[in-house]
Order: C-alpha cells, then sequence, then structure tokens
C-alpha cells in the first residue's frame, strides 16, 4: 500500500512539473501596430530586445517612426489620389519635367531598373492596362434600366468580363510610346512621362507592383539602424520581412492558408515576396484572372497561380514577382541566379517548380 | 480514515490521472497562443459544407471597423459581424442566442456553433504558423 | 401452514427459485420506482438551460441511480433503466428523435459500456471511479454524436470544458452512489424479496 501511495504521489508531482513547463518562459513578448496605407494592411510587430533595454516608449517610438515611413511612401507613390506633396498623380498629369522628391525620385528610379533587370516583364507604365482590366473584372451587373442586380440578400452580382482587344491594343500602344524621364538640375530631381508620338497616347505610371516592397525595404532597413533583431513587417501579404522570432530559435513559421496547403517554411532574417491571384482574382470561363498584366500582350490570366520568392530588399523582390508571373522560363532562371533568389511557383494549389525554396511538408 | 483510501486506492489514482489531463487540456485550450499577428481566414459550413456565398472570408482584409455579412442558415438568415482577425454573430433567429452571447473570436480552432441554423463559423488552423499567405 | 411457506424467502429455504429472477414481481415494482425517479431527476436537469450553445449536454446525477443499480442490480437492469430514462424523458421534453435525444442516446450508451468493462476488468476500482470515468465518456459520446450532427469536428473543443466537469460530477455521483449503497437499502429487498 505504502508503494501505491508514493506512486500516485509522483504521478501528482509530475503532472504539476509538466504544467509548468508547458507554460514556456519567454522574457520577450510583441508589441505590434497595424497602418492602412497603399489601400492594404501594413502589420509590424517589434520586440524589446533586452540587450537594448528598450522600454515599451521607444518601442512605441520605433513603430511611429515606422507609420511615417509608410505614410510617406503613399503619398508619393499615390496614383489615383492628389495629395500635398507631388506624387505619381501629378507626374502622370505633367506633359513636361516638374519637381519631385527625392523619395519619389528614388522610387522611380528603382522602378526603371528593375524594368530593364526584368527585360520589360515588370513594367512601370502599366497604369492604364491595370485600370481596365480592374474595371472589367469588377464589372457589376445591371438590368435594362441600369439598375444592379442583387442576390437573395441584397448584394450585387459580379459579371467580370474580358476587355475590348482594341481597348487593350490602344494601352499597349501607349505603353511602347511611352518613357519615364528622369533629370537633375541643381540638386533638385524631376520627373514626367515622356512620349514619342503626340498621337500614340500616354501610358501612364503605376507603382502597385513596387511601392509596398519599397516601403517595407525602408522599414526594414529602420529597424536594423536602430538595433532590433526581434521585428516582422508584413505589407498586405506580398512583401514581408523577416527580422527574428522570439522563439523558435528565431525563425517563422510561414504557410500558404489556399495556395499551397500542405507545407509551410522556417526562415528569419529575410525577405518574402508573393505575388498570387487567389484572393483577387475573377474567373470567367474557368480560368482565373487579375490586374497582374503581361506588358507585352496585355493578357491577365497566366499560367500560374502564384508565385513566391525569398530573398533581400524587398522592392526588389516586389517588382520580382510580378515580372516572374509572366516572364518565361529563361527570364526567371536568369532572374533568380542574378539576385539569389529562392523561388516556388505554384498552380492549383500544388507545386510547379520548386527552385531551391526550402518547402517543409507539413504532418 | 486509512481503510477508506485503502479501499478507494484504484479510484484516485484513476481521478487524479484524469483530473491532471483535464486540466492540461483545459489550460491548453485557454492559453493565448504566442503566436505573430496572423492573416487568419473563417470558414462558415452549414450541415458540414461550406457556404457558396461567404463561406470563406479573409480577416485580415477587413479593418478595425466592423463590417456585416450575410449569411442564410438553414432555418434563418443570420448577420456575422467581421473586423481584423476577429468574427462573431450579430443576430440569428434561434431560440436560444448562445452564438451571440460568445462574442467575438479570435484564434483558430474555437467554433461558434449555432445548433438551430447547422452552422459552425471556424477560423481556419494556421497549422502553427507565423504567417499564412 | 402453506400460507406460510410462501412467505418465506428462497435463500432461507435453500431452494433454487423455479421463476428465473427478473420476472420477479418485486424486483419488477423495484425497478419501476427507480426509473421513475431516474425519470424525474432528468427532466429537472433538462429543463437547467446548458452553458454551452450546443443543446443536450446535461449534468447527469440521475446517474446515481444507474451506477447504484449497475453495483446491486446488474448490467441489463442499469441499461433498461438508463435507456428508458433517456427515452422517456426525451418524449417529456419534446426531443425525441431529435439532435439532443440521440446525443443523450449516444453518451447513455457509451458510458454503461465503459462502466460494465471497468467494473467486469478493473477490480481495484470501486463505484467512485467507475461512476467517473463513465460521466467523462458520457460527455464524449454526447459531444460525438454533436459533431456528427453539425458535420464539424470544431465542437469538440468544448470537450476541453466539459471534461473536468463530467470528471468532478462524475466523483460526486459515485460518492453518492457509495453512500446509498452502504445503507443496504437495496440489499435489504434484494434479500427481503429474493432477486439477485
Amino acid at each position: 500500500m505504502k508503494n501505491a501511495k508514493t506512486a500516485s504521489k509522483k504521478l501528482l508531482v509530475l503532472g504539476a512539473v509538466f504544467l509548468l513547463a508547458s507554460c514556456g518562459e519567454n522574457s520577450l513578448s510583441w508589441s505590434g501596430s497595424r497602418y492602412y496605407s497603399m489601400d492594404t494592411w501594413f502589420t509590424v510587430q517589434s520586440s524589446d530586445d533586452g540587450s537594448l533595454k528598450a522600454d515599451s516608449s521607444a518601442l512605441e517610438a520605433e513603430n511611429d517612426k515606422i507609420g511615417a515611413i509608410f505614410d510617406s511612401v503613399y503619398y508619393c507613390a499615390d496614383g489615383e489620389r492628389k495629395h500635398d506633396v507631388v506624387s505619381v498623380y501629378d507626374v502622370n498629369r505633367a506633359t513636361s519635367p516638374i519637381e519631385v522628391s527625392e523619395q519619389l525620385y528614388d522610387l522611380l528610379k528603382l522602378s526603371l531598373k528593375m524594368q530593364e533587370a526584368t527585360d520589360g516583364y515588370f513594367n512601370p507604365l502599366c497604369g492604364n492596362l491595370a485600370s481596365l482590366w480592374k474595371k472589367a473584372l469588377r464589372n457589376i451587373m445591371v438590368d435594362e434600366n441600369g439598375y444592379p442586380v442583387t442576390d437573395a440578400l441584397g448584394n450585387p452580382i459580379y459579371d467580370p468580363y474580358i476587355p475590348e482587344q482594341g481597348d487593350i491594343n490602344a494601352c499597349l500602344q501607349e505603353i511602347r510610346n511611352s518613357r519615364i524621364a528622369l533629370s537633375e538640375k541643381d540638386g533638385k530631381k524631376y520627373a514626367y512621362v515622356s512620349i514619342k508620338d503626340d498621337t500614340l497616347g500616354r501610358a501612364k505610371i503605376d507603382l502597385g507592383g513596387i511601392a509596398k516592397g519599397y516601403a517595407v525595404e525602408l522599414a526594414n532597413q529602420q529597424f536594423l539602424k536602430d538595433g532590433y533583431k526581434h521585428y516582422l513587417i508584413n505589407g498586405g501579404n506580398s512583401s514581408i520581412a523577416f527580422g527574428q522570432n522570439i522563439a523558435n530559435e528565431g525563425k517563422f513559421r510561414m504557410g500558404w492558408t489556399v495556395d499551397l496547403p500542405g507545407y509551410h517554411v522556417e526562415v528569419k532574417d529575410c525577405i518574402v515576396g508573393t505575388s498570387s491571384m487567389t484572393v483577387q482574382g475573377s474567373e470567367i470561363d474557368g480560368r482565373l484572372y487579375s490586374h497582374i498584366v503581361n506588358p507585352f500582350t496585355g493578357e491577365a490570366s497566366p499560367d500560374i497561380t502564384g508565385v513566391t520568392i525569398l530573398g533581400k530588399d524587398a522592392g526588389i523582390l516586389d517588382a520580382l514577382t510580378t515580372a516572374l508571373m509572366w516572364a518565361p522560363e529563361d527570364v526567371r532562371a536568369k532572374l533568380e541566379k542574378a539576385y539569389d533568389l529562392k523561388a516556388v511557383y505554384y498552380k492549383d494549389k500544388a507545386v510547379v517548380a520548386n527552385h531551391d525554396f526550402p518547402l517543409i511538408k507539413n504532418d | 480514515m486509512t481503510e477508506f483510501w485503502k479501499k478507494h486506492l484504484a479510484d484516485t489514482i484513476t481521478i487524479a490521472f484524469f483530473a491532471i489531463a483535464g486540466v492540461a487540456l483545459a489550460i491548453y485550450a485557454a492559453l493565448p497562443k504566442n503566436g505573430t499577428y496572423d492573416s487568419l481566414k473563417a470558414e462558415i459550413t452549414l450541415d458540414g459544407k461550406r457556404l457558396e456565398k461567404n463561406g470563406y472570408l479573409d480577416l485580415s482584409s477587413y479593418g478595425e471597423e466592423e463590417t456585416e455579412i450575410e449569411i442564410i442558415g438553414k432555418k434563418s438568415p443570420m448577420k456575422i459581424g467581421v473586423k481584423h482577425n476577429a468574427i462573431h454573430v450579430l443576430s440569428s433567429d434561434c431560440p436560444s442566442h448562445y452564438c451571440i452571447s460568445q462574442g467575438w473570436v479570435t484564434e483558430p480552432g474555437v467554433p461558434i456553433v449555432c445548433a438551430y441554423n447547422h452552422i459552425v463559423i471556424t477560423i481556419l488552423g494556421t497549422s502553427g504558423n507565423d504567417i499564412n499567405l | 401452514m402453506s400460507e406460510g411457506k410462501e412467505k418465506k424467502t428462497l435463500m432461507e429455504e435453500g431452494e433454487p427459485s423455479p421463476k428465473p429472477s427478473h420476472f420477479n414481481l418485486h424486483k419488477m415494482t423495484l425497478m419501476a420506482i427507480l426509473l421513475a425517479l431516474a425519470i424525474a431527476i432528468g427532466y429537472v436537469e433538462s429543463l437547467i438551460p446548458s452553458f454551452l450553445p450546443v443543446g443536450g449536454v446535461k449534468l447527469g446525477f440521475a446517474n446515481i441511480i444507474i451506477v447504484v443499480v449497475l453495483y446491486e442490480l446488474g448490467v441489463w437492469e442499469a441499461a433498461s433503466i438508463d435507456l428508458g430514462k433517456v427515452l422517456v424523458v426525451a418524449l417529456l421534453r419534446g426531443s425525441f428523435l431529435q439532435m439532443g435525444f440521440f446525443m443523450s442516446l449516444s453518451g447513455a450508451v457509451v458510458s454503461l459500456l465503459i462502466m460494465v468493462l471497468l467494473k467486469l476488468l478493473v477490480k481495484p476500482l470501486t463505484e467512485v471511479g467507475v461512476s467517473a470515468v463513465g460521466s467523462m465518456f458520457h460527455s464524449f459520446g454526447q459531444v460525438a454524436v454533436g459533431a456528427l450532427f453539425m458535420g464539424s469536428g470544431a465542437v469538440f473543443y468544448y470537450y476541453c470544458y466539459l471534461m473536468p466537469i463530467a470528471l468532478a460530477t462524475g466523483v460526486i455521483v459515485g460518492i453518492a452512489a457509495n453512500r446509498i449503497m452502504a445503507t443496504k437499502v437495496i440489499a435489504r429487498q434484494k434479500r427481503q424479496y429474493g432477486f439477485d
């Protein structure tokens, strides 16, 4: 009997130890903020690294800096609304060079560099083409009188269509006819869209495929400069800068709920970029279309559902993911090599091609 | 008193075992996950099948302000409220209203059930991921 | 003279009973009373609102009777009272053949099975331990059927909270059964009226 009594006592002690152990010990904890900018949510998480002896007000100040970065990029990269500072909106309407800020100039310069590096598969002048497709894909069904048709709950029904080839061709012509012209004079920066032939139209700049990444990279550099080690900057899920996690040996676990449900990766101190049609795509006749357009043909339905890449510099990677959606095999290989990328291409919830991407199967 | 414990020794061991297991389970279920802010997705099913309309919601695409979403349950329509990474039931014609009293759900694995309407709302398991694209 | 003989118990005579014991009228009466008692407790319990959105999960104090019957009268006796209680309470509450009924039914069947097995195979366990485990399996059976009806495994999440409660009520039920059996109220009936 004594044996059994001590046995049950031991069991109880074991249970208590198990409970305490599972609580885990973490001197670090996350602090987070979210910013709505460039039509998407930016989520920032950071942690006061014990070695920096930062307190929470220092963290708050850092997060404010990051928020200011997002705002700054947003104001100059916005092509749809007018702001107090000179933005893409103004550059698009200029017929001769206008003065722009250092940041906008820097962003435009990066866009041109990426256009060249991707052999034109990333093209910042696709503004009109993207708008054409957006309008067509978000079209609402209307009845004979022009009133929206609604479903059982009173919601409008979407009726996406493929734009007229004539309209697409006109946009392509504009793109071929235009060029982003950057110049400097007396320390000031100037930009506008120059055209070859006045009768063939002027293309519009759209920095949607690079601005988010550019902002994330600036934020990333800010954290590094101020000595933060544990952070995560998520720009609308398409551009993510990983610092280190506070648990799991510094690695973050990342997966794809819809695009690649069976896999995940463990990453840290790197940038991940994604382009995917799943969330924003519209289906027409069994194919998915989105506003990620081919700058040469004007098409909007690529062969893959999406691509995710791992590398350095969020701005560069943002432009690359856009280009990789349409680029042929040889251009993809060239870009992967030039920028030391790991890439995974997927379609219909399965991997189409994996180039060194460290995928781990879920158990 | 020792006579009593002698007789009920097996009982005590068994009950202690299940008590520890049960408490550990309850703690595990209630523990806030030490994860990062996630892009959570919610699934709404009727009799186990995902709803055609609004059956799959990307909760990270909503802001701090609550958005109303309407669904049709088995017996009555229901209003669901969503905001960033959180979901709850706003209104329903069921007799007990437990689904509404449950309030906001922000984590995977915790379901909101409306038995009257055969509706189950679950935030999809992130498979322990910190980020879900 | 013959009257006196008939009044004596069979155990004193030392003769085997001419009738099978489960047709014993006194036993039937006793079981009927116990069944009525179980139904009464079960019905009152069913009026208490469940604090979980999945209906049909109740406290289970009627199981005191089930456990006592299991130990004092036998497996089939306990099973018939338990199932009879589930049926009549469902009829009274108007939830017959609805989800709640099937949940209670499944819970009763599962818990009876586990209790019988434990009683037969794990000798050191007394009614307290058996009742505790039976109670946890009872709520498990209920939740399992609930999950089946909902078509979603998500309902099992509630089991995390149900299980400790079920354990606690199971222990209380077991102790109550223990105390009742200690008064030997049923054992006396058995000896007096000759059923086993």
